[in-house]
């Protein structure tokens, strides 16, 4: 029985990878058109660095991700502590915080470019910013929340105790205790952001753009190993990203306890 | 106390209430305009609306067929293996969906599968690790010993499956099958990958907002955000633990 | 060989190179209460997994009713297990737990065989409850009452009653025997509590490192222990290691013990049969006066060796101080030999 399960995943894992081994693996074939095995070459890819378009999106990309990650960071960290309490209104509160992981993100992306369109508020890179800072925040707040739960509280009573001050408690033992599940919740915001395409092709300017939302354009136009090359190098970058995310989550907390 | 406490809750409540709620509110307002209602009342919409909630339905269905044995299979390996297939099972998910979709066409264009059937293997294919997961860690849970007292008593593995493995893995299917139907319910960049003439809920509202018909594009968003809100709801009534999610 | 319900010949299990199970020939007979008494480790809980079918031996052969096992599964014997920790279904109610076997067996007047068997643990009226609303002792019953009531041919139970507390063990204890006795099944109890063994069972098999030190009644197992092991295991005891003559034995520290033992011999005399003040006897110090209510334990020192008596709370005794100098002495008929 274990042999069949075994074999079934292996299946599985296999039509999981092999349709992108295969793109990778056309990314460097020299025909453009045809599905055959003319060559080997690296020309997408000059094509795609000499590409000032692409370049642009990237930029945007990571300008969009970055900054929308601090903020999510913040107010997520911020969301989940003040979640520690119990407090009237706590259920509305969960809900409300809970709320863009609840609903498609196609929701999310239209709701607020009508927001933005009511307020006559012109798309651009920071209408994108404060998407994705919104349904990034339910993340972080999800992931801190989780470390939270686990937090034994009688640390911080122990600093308070010897004479620390609330605010240094919460500098020198709380943060420190929460920090792994910060930084996760911030890494996985980060790639969330940068994988987006939904949210990002509404609420975004004309000219500010998204690696996805070229991907998108571009397959709509025709199948080219351009494509190929493209996705590819986002493949390469996003796991960069993982690679980066194990690192930090190895990075030893300072005090101890686990 | 209470002052840090506040300090703490106001300013994610403002930002939320900003940009979720008033949204919303906006969105309602839309789409009970004129066009929105329009739309509502165009019969083609409902059917729409049926079309893709069978799809969702279907895919779920089957993602929850390939992905119980595999959950299975991993939560019975030993941890090194585990780890191994867990992190394999769960890399796709941190890269981009839209390449992902675009490597499965890549494949299945020159095969010319791009029927619904297609648009299911790409949705299935895609939100596996979102079924995987929360299965795995609901069969790990299970005590060993529950399916030798069920074997000892009389039952057939077979038996012991369907009357104690599947009632006792629920919330590992339920949470596993809301973790996909209701995104899949809103998809539209997927689907049109495969097929471009397929037209789902998402593809019909980034249509209607392509033309400028916010109105209309706003009613059918609305539709679908009350019908996932509800279902969540009514999903979490059955839950019975805690948690933000 | 009809009379015998279970038989073991040559079972022997390993993991991983350790062997569990050690070349094991038992039979249990039909009504038996029998237990296996060992300390953790010794292969017991493997023993008694190996007859309900969820490991199989490396080799040697199990029988049930006469039937060899051997590639049979579980749930094709007939035979019902409680789990240590219970096993309760916990999306099910009492009423369905124990019904669970039923329905398989597809038998008639499932909800009155139900009701029979909570009423025999005494657990009549919680048919509808939720096990988790239940306490241990209570769970433990449904766990008895869901094996019991298919009527398999051998119960086995696996240290039932360790997770309880004393009062409960000893009410429980007296429980199932009761109920042994009314259902007439053979039971096979796993424990390491040896003074639940002594009280409940019609024979033991006493296990140590894989293997059966003894086999017996509890009178003959704590009466004539058969190795060192058993003796230590099984109540407590007083140990003189010495070479015997044939009429007398001599120890290391100069002491004489009459005894008709040859050669090198360990002897044992157990701590209810010595005698404090008896006149004559082996000169000893008061170390310790331990007050257990119904009885009482004396540690005494000769010489360099510590001795144990034990002896019923009859106010003679009460009258001990500790750091008096006293005589220990027994019967030469009470001491025992034991292979070296």
């Amino acid at each position: 029985m274990r042999k069949l399960l075994g074999g079934f995943t292996g299946i599985v894992l296999v039509a999981l990878y092999a349709p992108i081994v295969v793109m990778i693996v056309f990314s460097f074939n020299e025909s453009k058109y045809s599905v055959k095995w003319t060559g080997f070459t690296l020309d997408w890819y000059r094509m795609l660095a000499h590409d000032d378009k692409i370049h642009k999106d990237l930029w945007n990309t990571l300008k969009i991700s970055s900054v929308s990650t601090v903020l999510a960071t913040l107010l997520g960290t911020m969301a989940a502590m003040a979640a520690r309490n119990t407090f009237r209104g706590k259920r509305l509160y969960q809900t409300l915080v809970a709320l863009p992981v609840m609903v498609p993100d196609i929701v999310l992306g239209m709701s607020l470019y009508a927001l933005f369109r009511f307020l006559g508020i012109p798309r651009s890179l920071v209408t994108a910013v404060i998407a994705h800072t919104t349904f990034n925040l339910a993340y972080v707040a999800v992931v801190v929340s989780a470390r939270l739960q686990g937090l034994d509280r009688s640390i911080e009573l122990a600093a308070q105790d010897l004479g620390a001050p609330p605010l240094w408690a919460f500098w020198k033992v709380t943060l420190p205790a929460i920090l792994p599940g910060v930084v996760s919740g911030a890494v996985l915001a980060f790639t969330l952001s940068f994988d987006d395409f939904v949210i990002t092709y509404f609420t975004t300017g004309p000219g500010n753009g998204t690696l996805p939302m070229r991907i998108y354009s571009l397959v709509r136009f025709a199948v080219t190993p351009e494509i190929n090359a493209l996705s590819t190098v986002i493949l390469a970058a996003s796991l960069v990203l993982i690679a980066a995310a194990l690192k930090f989550s190895r990075v030893p907390v300072a005090g101890g306890g686990r | 106390m209470k002052g840090r406490f506040l300090s703490l809750l106001l300013p994610p409540t403002a930002w939320l209430v900003a940009f979720l709620v008033v949204p919303t509110m906006v969105l309602a307002g839309s789409a009970f305009s004129a066009d929105g209602m329009r739309a509502l009342a165009h019969a083609g919409t409902w059917v729409l609306f049926w079309r893709s909630f069978w799809i969702a339905v279907v895919s779920t269905a089957v993602c929850l067929a390939a992905s119980y044995p595999v959950a299975y299979f991993i939560a019975g390996c030993s941890t090194k293996w585990r780890n191994l297939l867990l992190f394999l099972v769960v890399l796709p998910f941190w890269t981009n969906l839209l390449v992902r979709t675009y490597a499965l066409k890549f494949c299945l264009d020159p095969i010319g599968w791009s029927d619904t059937s297609a648009v299911i293997f790409a949705i299935v294919q895609n939100f596996l690790p979102f079924m995987i997961l929360p299965l795995y860690a609901s069969i790990e849970k299970l005590p060993p010993r529950l399916l030798e007292a069920s074997q000892d008593l009389g039952a057939s593995p077979a038996r012991t499956f369907w009357k104690v493995t599947v009632p006792l893995t629920m919330p590992g299917i339920a949470a596993g099958s809301i973790l996909v139907f209701i995104p899949v319910l809103g998809v539209f960049a997927l689907p049109e990958f495969i097929n471009e003439r397929t037209v789902l809920i998402g593809s019909q509202i980034n249509l209607y907002y392509g033309q400028g018909d916010t109105g209309a594009g706003s009613a059918l968003t609305l539709v679908l955000m009350i019908f996932t809100i509800l279902l969540t709801w009514i999903y979490s009534r059955f839950r019975k633990s805690e948690g933000l999610v | 060989m009809d009379d015998y319900d279970v038989t073991l010949r040559g079972v022997t299990k390993s993991f991983g190179g350790r062997r569990a199970v050690d070349d094991v020939t038992l039979t249990i007979r039909r009504g038996e209460f029998f237990s296996l008494l060992g300390p953790s480790g010794c292969g017991k809980t493997t023993l008694m997994r190996m007859i309900a079918g969820f490991e199989s031996q490396d080799s040697g052969a199990i029988t049930l009713g006469g039937a060899d096992m051997a590639g049979i599964p579980p749930h094709k014997r007939d035979v019902n297990m409680v789990f240590q920790n219970y096993a309760l279904f916990p999306h099910l109610s009492v009423a369905e737990n124990v019904a669970f076997g039923l329905r398989i067996a597809k038998s008639d007047d499932v909800d009155g065989r139900v009701r029979r068997a909570l009423a025999k643990v005494n657990l009549a009226g919680t048919e509808k409850r939720s096990t988790t609303t239940l306490s241990g002792g209570e769970q433990q019953r449904v766990a008895l009452a869901r094996a019991i009531v298919t009527g398999p041919r051998v119960l086995l139970l696996d240290e039932p009653l360790s997770a309880l507390d004393l009062k409960l063990r000893k009410g429980l204890q007296e429980e199932l025997r009761r109920l042994q006795r009314e259902l007439g099944m053979t039971f096979v109890f796993v424990t390491h509590d040896q003074e639940e063994a002594l009280a409940m069972s019609d024979r033991i098999a006493v296990m140590n490192g894989g293997r059966v030190e003894q086999t017996g009644t509890p009178e003959e197992i704590y009466e004539r222990p058969a190795t060192r092991f058993t003796a230590e295991f099984v109540g407590s005891g007083n140990f003189f290691e010495g070479t015997g003559d044939g009429r007398t034995v001599r120890t290391k520290d100069g002491l004489s013990i009459e005894s008709a033992a040859s050669g090198d011999v360990t002897l044992l005399v157990r701590p209810e049969k010595m005698r404090i003040n008896g006149g004559g006897g082996l000169p000893a110090r008061v170390e310790e006066v331990l007050y257990q209510g119904a009885s009482m334990s004396i540690i005494l020192k000769a010489g360099e060796r510590r001795l144990l008596v034990e002896d019923a709370n009859d106010g003679a005794l009460a009258r001990v101080r500790v750091g008096e100098t006293t005589t220990v002495s027994w019967r030469p008929e009470d001491v025992l030999v034991l292979p070296r």
